[in-house]
């Protein structure tokens, strides 16, 4: 790579001001002998012009020209609820281990004394529809 | 969850938005190959995050760099989840309604083709140059909001200028004999 390859790397940054003292002040040098470089300079010149021919226009919309059109905010609120159905799936499955957890804890300490007991222990309310 | 307005920040911290939302409009529309209506419902997005708290913002941060930040992740979310490919029909024409004039359908002619070659390049490429280019952002902003070293913003603005160079040659040569 010749030194006019490695200063037209730095032609862009050098527009930009986006280049050290020292180096800018290398790139200018050069430039000033260098015909070849000023046209590459001139050319990006050119096309940072060209660029600005595309112009946005963020005046109010009409009103009804967004209906039609596919809404991230909606895909966005789509996410969120699969990712709270997923939650609420994992929550369900702790529930029904701690609720396990819980009938096996009651169901032994009854047995332990259901010599005492005259009748069976109540069968446990299902609050929760058995999920 | 949602955040609660600090007692003298809410004017402050509206304001400041309100003042924002042109400029975040703006940039969501170049980022999304001139497609108003998505840009609109994006930054919507962004304002959503930012008053629901989903995106904390440090008070002694950059604004400006925040919402960029939000701003720039959901126009790429946006991107992948609908596999956005480019073609020119894609490119929407902000200008043609309003002037039917020849010489300004020739310079529509010439934007559509600035926004189709800018809408071909790479996501990082495009991102840098849209805002380089069209928002004056310095680099070390641009590291700051896409979260990577000041050497990458510049060669990958170098490498967007490069691409645009060679896909906008017949232009760039049409100009130089004029």
């Amino acid at each position: 790579m010749n030194e006019c390859d490695l200063l037209q790397m730095q032609l862009i940054a050098g527009a930009d001001g986006e280049l050290p003292e020292d180096a800018a002040s290398r790139l200018t040098a050069h430039l000033a002998e260098c015909a070849e470089c000023r046209m590459v300079q001139k050319e990006m010149a050119r096309l940072g012009t060209l660029a600005d021919t595309w112009l946005v226009d963020i005046s109010p919309l009409p009103a009804d020209s967004q209906k039609e059109l596919p809404s991230p905010t909606l895909s966005l609120l789509y996410d969120e609820l699969r990712g709270m159905r997923l939650e609420i799936s994992e929550l369900r499955k702790e529930i029904a281990a701690l609720r396990q957890q819980e009938t096996f804890r009651t169901t032994s300490s009854r047995t332990h004394s259901m010599s005492l007991l005259p009748y069976a222990p109540p069968v446990e309310l299902d609050l929760l529809g058995g999920r | 969850m949602n955040r609660e307005p600090f007692p003298n920040e809410a004017t402050d911290f509206s304001r400041q938005m309100a003042e924002c939302r042109e400029w975040v409009v703006r940039v969501a529309i170049r980022l999304m190959n001139g497609d108003r209506a998505i840009a609109e419902d994006i930054a919507q997005e962004v304002f959503l995050r930012v008053w629901n708290g989903t995106d904390r913002y440090q008070e002694q941060g950059n604004l400006r760099a925040y919402l960029m930040t939000i701003t720039c992740r959901l126009c790429t979310d946006y991107r992948r989840r609908n596999h956005w490919v480019t073609s020119l029909e894609d490119c929407h024409d902000l200008t043609a309604s309003r002037h039917n004039t020849t010489a300004v359908a020739e310079a529509n002619e010439v934007s559509q083709q600035v926004q189709k070659a800018i809408a071909e390049l790479s996501e990082e490429q495009r991102t840098v140059f849209i805002l380089s280019h069209y928002e004056g952002l310095r680099y070390h902003e641009i590291a700051e909001i896409l979260g990577c070293p000041l050497g990458t913003v510049a060669s990958r603005k170098y490498m967007a200028v490069q691409n645009l160079r060679d896909k906008l040659r017949p232009y760039l040569q049409a100009e130089e004999n004029v």
